[in-house]
């Protein structure tokens, strides 16, 4: 038997357990990163980590998660993470922590170097960077500057345009075509002959003969009155929808203009002004907000799609089966979490907690919730509740927060670089709440800023500009309610505010003036190009009229031969 | 690389048992299919080092079943699968689910599972057809092959002569 044992290979087994112990804490590190690498699409980064096995604990020092969009900035980073494992649990390869502490969490924070990782990334950040150079070109509502080119305009909808008047063509020639059939399904003057002819022949009969043929005749004569009759009530409600299309056609050049001046954003002069100057500003605020989230949300549904793909080469896939208490692979039942949350010009404390996260909340049974409140010197508080519920398709998720006297200085409102809009300091208080539901999101922030003092730029641009400017920096309250519609994937943004009439007071008739000339131009343009086909629209009731005397003809007809 | 060829050569002309000579293979072929983290891999591994099976036999028969093991996967997943998903085992998976020492060893798992079971099935097969083919090399090839002409002409030739040395030097 003995010749069969490797003493020493004993020896080697033991010191090959060692030096995977002592590679135990850098390759948990190495996993964690390269698997938050993969999932976040950034660099995914600790400075170390600890496990320690009676009791089973981890420790993650210092977690940066790079921004995928701005890969010199932390979309979060964490000072410490320790939690406690249920070590029989791991045993079973379930990672189940009872409490986990997150201290020091801050978000957007700069990295020292970039994030980036080779080949994933940055197309989009290149757009957006293009974008923000450009600004938004203020000429294309202000006075004096560039407005809509009607023949541009004209030329882009041509197609459009025709297809519209061709509808209304289309639905003229059906009522006139309609009214062909019904003539031609009338009585005709050989039915008359026919009546008269019968009525001829009945002169000629016996009393009782002619009694039961003229009640006969009266019945057939009256049928076809009715006939004609019937067509009364249909003549009248086909002129009146001729006229209704040669309304409509009159009035399409002047509809088409006010259309397509909304569409350009001029349509009520200065409604959505503030929207147009912030919308680059606008669409960055909530694209950062909503990163985050976007990369939450994909790992929060748990079960990817697996089976339609089938899982990757020498992973294989994990059956379930019953057990008595089941437990998701990961769950971490209560998260303790502070942490310092950068807003407007403060640093706001805030502590809370997370509670029953896990990839696989179907079975765990729980949603996921949060709740977090937080305060900065200078009195500015911060409340956030949120529901992650994911246990049902489609998951639904609800975040409400609330900030009561935040402190905003040199927040940028609008990187034009003919207006620049810099609100250098306020107070400001937000409420806001996020609703997605299965990818469709619903969200509104409210916000209201008081002791407002702006600096709006604008030194070399034109008279009306300036105006602009000196009534943006007159303003020292204002009110913005933004709403984002759409999907988690191409959110669409709203805006209104108030800032829209001050601006509407500061610029007055003149825009009206201009936007008015520029509607009129459309209109004019859009009239000469569709003018012929409209004008043959117009004149169509008239037709009608000529199967009216026709109707009334056939009912004479009728009438004089009725016995 | 000359080094292991000769190092098997030389296992298989010595009078090492030729059952020593299978279970080096057979235990290669366990931890070949297997993939590399499974939990019973760390056994395996005490089982080579532990018993006097033959180390570079087992290193080449583990790169061998390794590259047979990826070619595999498809076949062992949908093994796995079939083998999970029975309907008349279902019995069985819940309660080895239940348990702790089988739900740490992965055995729901598809991947894990198809290969330890193409594993088992092919395990007597190469268990005695090793024990086999060593026998017979012995008995009739050994003499054989040395004498033929391409054994001749491999000692005379460059990459031959230095393989011939390294084998002469470990022969004694």
């Amino acid at each position: 038997m003995t010749q069969w044992i490797r003493w020493w290979g004993l020896g080697v087994f033991a010191a090959i357990i060692l030096v995977l112990w002592l590679v135990t804490n850098p390759l948990i590190e190495w996993s964690i990163e390269f698997a938050g690498t993969q999932a976040v699409g950034a660099k995914v980064e600790l400075d170390s980590v600890d496990l320690g096995l009676n009791p089973v604990t981890l420790k993650l020092n210092r977690l940066q998660v790079t921004n995928p969009n701005e890969p010199m900035r932390n979309i979060t980073e964490a000072g410490r993470i320790e939690m406690a494992l249920d070590g029989y649990a791991l045993m079973r390869r379930q990672f189940i922590a009872e409490t986990m502490a997150v201290e020091g969490l801050r978000f957007g924070t700069e990295r020292s170097e970039s994030g980036a990782i080779e080949g994933r990334l940055f197309s989009r950040k290149e757009e957006a960077g293009q974008d923000g150079d450009e600004g938004f070109d203020i000429g294309s509502v202000l006075p004096g500057m560039e407005m809509p080119d009607p023949d541009r305009i004209v030329d882009e909808e041509r197609e459009r345009l025709a297809g519209k008047v061709d509808e209304l063509d289309a639905e003229a020639r059906e009522i006139e075509q309609g009214w062909n059939d019904h003539i031609e399904s009338l009585p005709s003057g050989d039915s008359v002959d026919n009546y008269r002819e019968r009525w001829d022949e009945l002169k000629e009969k016996n009393p009782l003969s002619r009694v039961a043929g003229v009640r006969e005749l009266k019945k057939d004569i009256d049928g076809d009155l009715e006939r004609v009759s019937s067509l009364d009530d249909r003549l009248k409600s086909d002129r009146q929808r001729l006229s209704e299309l040669a309304e409509q056609a009159r009035n399409l050049p002047a509809r088409e203009a006010e259309r397509l001046m909304a569409a350009s954003g001029l349509d009520e002069g200065f409604q959505g002004v503030t929207r147009q100057l912030m919308g680059e500003q606008l669409s960055r605020w909530v694209d950062n907000g909503l990163t985050g989230y976007r990369l939450a949300s994909r790992h929060m549904a748990g079960r990817e799609t697996e089976e339609e793909t089938g899982p990757p080469r020498g992973e294989g896939e994990d059956i379930r089966f019953p057990e008595e208490e089941p437990l998701p692979g990961f769950l971490v039942k209560r998260a303790a979490v502070d942490g310092v949350a950068r807003m407007g010009a403060s640093n706001v404390d805030f502590d809370g907690s997370i509670r029953d996260i896990t990839r696989e909340p179907a079975i765990w049974g729980k949603p996921m919730t949060l709740e977090l409140d937080g305060t900065d010197e200078a009195g500015a508080t911060l409340e956030v509740d949120g529901t992650f519920d994911h246990r049902e398709e489609p998951g639904r998720d609800q975040l409400d927060f609330k900030v009561r006297q935040l402190t905003l200085k040199d927040a940028t409102f609008s990187g034009s670089s003919k207006l620049p809009i810099v609100l250098e300091e306020g107070k400001a208080n937000i409420d806001g709440n996020l609703s997605v539901t299965g990818g469709d999101l619903d969200a509104t922030v409210n916000t209201e800023v008081s002791q407002a003092s702006f600096a709006a730029g604008a030194e070399e641009s034109g008279e009306v500009v300036q105006r602009l400017a000196r009534a943006i920096e007159g303003v020292s309250s204002f009110r913005m309610d933004l709403g984002v519609g759409g999907t988690l994937g191409s959110p669409e943004i709203s805006l209104n505010s108030n800032l829209d009439q001050i601006i509407g007071k500061a610029l007055g008739d003149e825009v009206r003036g201009e936007l008015a000339e520029a509607r009129q131009a459309l209109e004019n343009r859009l009239r000469a190009e569709l003018g012929p086909e409209l004008e043959s629209l117009a004149g169509r009731q008239e037709a009608l009229d000529e199967y009216r005397e026709q109707i009334d003809q056939r009912r004479k007809a009728l009438k004089d031969i009725r016995p | 690389m000359l080094g292991i060829l000769a190092r098997i050569l030389k296992v298989l002309n010595s009078e090492t048992s030729p059952a020593q000579i299978a279970a080096a293979v057979l235990l290669a072929l366990f931890m070949g299919l297997s993939p590399l983290g499974a939990p019973h891999n760390l056994f395996l591994l005490l089982l080579v080092l532990v018993l006097r099976v033959n180390l570079s036999l087992f290193l080449v028969s583990f790169a061998l079943f390794s590259g047979i093991a990826w070619l595999l996967d498809p076949l062992a997943h949908s093994l796995g699968k079939t083998l999970l998903e029975a309907g008349m085992l279902e019995g069985l998976w819940t309660a080895m689910y239940n348990t702790g020492f089988w739900r740490f060893l992965g055995f729901n798992n598809t991947v894990l599972l198809g290969q330890v079971v193409i594993a088992l099935l092919l395990a007597v097969p190469v268990f005695f057809g090793v024990i086999f083919i060593v026998r017979n090399y012995r008995e009739h090839l050994k003499a054989r092959i040395e004498k033929s002409r391409l054994m001749l002409a491999l000692k005379s030739s460059k990459w031959g002569g230095k393989f011939y040395d390294i084998y002469s030097s470990m022969s004694h």
